[in-house]
């Protein structure tokens, strides 16, 4: 018997589930461009991308709803790319929680068992009391359900329908449905989108738990970096159909491959400066390359090296958001403490930025520049 | 002010159900009154005659024969185009990626009988039949298959007229049943994938079955109902004959009523048809209650 709960997370890492210079087309358009990932054993990663950007299709190509155009799905380094979904065991929790509407919390839950385990005549409603095999592995399939529901706390909400139960316990049936059967690999479609916030929370919390506690791998599609952020061990940052860059989060935060990670991550967006006099200033690079700064890291200094005029200033409570403009007419922002009193707009100021929160961009390609330090 | 109000409220609610009660419960009362009664069209005064008319429906061979022949036609006709119309709807849905025209095509040939008029097609399929002139019988003949007498043997004129019956409600279940496939999210598909169901059996039985459970009993209630009131293809291609071989419940109470004047009779027979509707319609709601809405 294999415990649901405790995989073997010991074995050499290679990886689980690989993309090999994956691409797909719909007709014309090519949505995901000749990606390549590999997820590990254990491993939590989030594919993080914005609306439109491929990630879904990513999602489905790995589950095997989807054919890719080119290049190859591996399954522990055995080609799969033409096997169904079931024959890759690959567990997916859809965005839409996808329940059976007509089935019991417990029918639902136990529905990739019966399918596998079961053949098509041991499905039939009272197949179990005339076969004494069908019933002992019935018997073992409603222990397996029982035992994910309980995990999930589900247990009493065995005999109700999708219809009856709330938002989250909803997608808690998705995820036991989804756990039920020892998957290989665990694939989730946003599964915080239909959740408030408080709910959101919460279940953050909850999938990193179920996640340490099953061992799986798990490969969470989102476009919210809060959930990116805080769950996953690397994300993926996908800009239009390409892996932009694959990275553990303070990698992703601190050293952003390129301009369009940089600007996609943070709460609020990377100040690019274009190449020039005032990138200068900041830095010597600053005359061939932009130059990038967090709005967090720009901080109000009578000797800084940037001049700036203040537009606008936004108190958001703990923090004050600030509009610049500087001479060169770049328009920047920054972040400070709300406890700063401010001067009042059309004031010059100056800002300085410490030389380790700085980042360079090639100012053609886009791509980082290391920033000798 | 809240008289005004309910002024205004009984305005707007007052015509409507001013016509309802004179053109519908008025003449229902006025029907149920007559059923004891042994009024003909016409007559100078009536007879109270108690439930006699009742006890004719239901002991003559006569009566006996109409309400027997339509349970035949009923018992073909549902189950027949309710099937038919959900294989057709499947089979067009899983055709409507790869070949868009033909299955458009195929929609308006399949929707045709519905929107034509029953009387009219008819009079075509009359033709269709002939024994002698008429195109099937010929091809019949071309394939050395009997010829028999579509609409004039005894024994076979029912099931022809139920497969008029047929062809004719095809089209509309097939309506309904796309409708109602359109309706299913495809996620649930690709979950029923997800989790094994791979075949096109069990992808049918996991979700495309379950989910068209609104639209099955919505084509069933629409179907029964038309099915129970067979009229127009009896009125105008057998008249209920060959010797009441093919005399239904509807047909019979227009013959009684309107042919042979006699209203206390078509009364009776219209009380037991209604009655049995009413039962019917209240047996599926129970049903949908229970069954069909997942809450």
């Amino acid at each position: 018997m294999t415990d649901i709960l405790h995989s073997d997370r010991s074995r050499p890492t290679a990886p689980v589930l690989s993309l090999d210079q994956v691409s797909k087309r719909f007709g014309d358009t090519e949505v995901v461009r000749d990606i390549s990932l590999d997820l590990h054993a254990g491993e939590f990663v989030a594919l993080l991308g914005a609306s439109g950007s491929g990630k879904s299709t990513t999602l489905r190509m790995l589950a095997g709803l989807e054919r890719p155009s080119a290049g190859r799905v591996l399954l522990r380094g055995e080609d799969v790319t033409d096997a169904r979904p079931a024959a890759r065991n690959i567990a997916l929790m859809f965005q839409s929680y996808a329940l059976y509407p007509h089935l019991t919390v417990r029918q639902n839950i136990s529905t990739p068992l019966r399918q596998s385990r079961l053949g098509a005549f041991e499905r039939l409603p009272f197949a179990a009391m005339l076969a004494a095999g069908t019933r002992s592995k019935s018997a073992e399939i409603e222990r397996k359900t029982r035992e994910v529901a309980d995990m999930l706390r589900l247990g009493d909400l065995l005999d109700r329908k999708p219809g009856q139960l709330s938002g989250g316990q909803q997608q808690r049936v998705a995820l036991a449905r989804a756990l039920v059967r020892d998957p290989s690999a665990f694939l989730l479609d946003e599964p915080l989108s239909n959740l408030d916030t408080t709910l959101r929370h919460s279940t953050r919390e909850e999938i990193r738990d179920l996640h340490r506690r099953t061992g799986h791998a798990f490969l969470l599609v989102t476009h919210d970096q809060a959930d990116a952020l805080s769950m996953a061990d690397r994300i993926a940052v996908m800009i239009d159909g390409r892996i932009a860059q694959c990275a553990p989060a303070t990698d992703i935060y601190h050293r952003p491959a390129s301009r369009e990670v940089a600007r996609f991550i943070g709460a609020h967006r990377m100040n690019i400066l274009a190449p020039g006099t005032e990138a200068a200033a900041l830095h010597p690079r600053g005359a061939r390359d932009a130059i990038g700064i967090r709005p967090e890291a720009l901080a109000a200094d009578p000797s800084g090296a940037l001049a700036a005029t203040l537009i606008s200033a936004a108190f958001h409570g703990e923090e004050t958001l600030l509009q610049l403009r500087t001479a060169a007419g770049a328009e920047l922002i920054a972040v400070t403490d709300g406890a700063v009193p401010l001067p009042p707009p059309g004031t010059s100021m100056r800002f300085a930025a410490p030389a380790a929160r700085l980042h360079a961009f090639d100012a053609g390609t886009g791509l980082r520049v290391e920033l000798g330090s | 002010m809240r008289l005004r109000e309910s002024f205004g409220t009984l305005l707007l609610t007052g015509p409507a159900a001013l016509a309802l009660v004179l053109f519908i419960f008025l003449p229902v009362a006025v029907v149920f009154v007559l059923s004891f009664t042994d009024y003909e069209i016409g007559a100078a005064g009536m007879r109270w005659v108690g439930i006699d008319n009742f006890a004719e429906l239901f002991g003559s061979r006569l009566g006996r024969n109409a309400i027997l022949n339509t349970l035949t036609y009923v018992a073909i006709v549902i189950p027949a185009s309710v099937g038919l119309g959900l294989l057709v709807a499947l089979g067009l849905s899983a055709l409507a990626r790869s070949l868009p025209r033909v299955v458009a095509i195929l929609k308006a040939v399949y929707f045709l009988p519905v929107a034509a008029t029953l009387v009219a097609m008819a009079v075509s399929w009359q033709m269709l039949l002939h024994p002698s002139l008429g195109l099937v019988n010929a091809w019949a003949g071309a394939l050395d298959l009997p010829a028999p007498l579509w609409l004039s043997d005894r024994d076979l004129v029912l099931y022809t007229l139920a497969a008029i019956g047929i062809w004719q409600t095809v089209g509309y279940n097939m309506v309904l049943f796309l409708a109602g496939l359109a309706a299913i999210p495809p996620t649930l598909y690709d979950a029923a994938e997800v989790d094994g169901a791979t075949g096109g059996w069990s992808r049918f039985w996991l979700v495309t079955w379950p989910m068209l459970g609104p639209t099955t009993l919505f084509v069933l209630v629409v179907t029964a109902a038309n099915a129970f009131r067979v009229f127009e293809t009896v009125a105008t291609l057998t008249k209920g004959g060959p010797a009441f071989a093919s005399d239904t419940i509807v047909y019979a109470l227009y013959r009684e009523g309107f042919v042979y004047f006699k209203a206390g009779y078509a009364s009776a027979i219209t009380v037991v048809f209604f009655m049995a509707l009413l039962l019917l319609t209240m047996l599926q709601v129970w049903v949908v209650e229970r069954r069909v809405h997942y809450r």
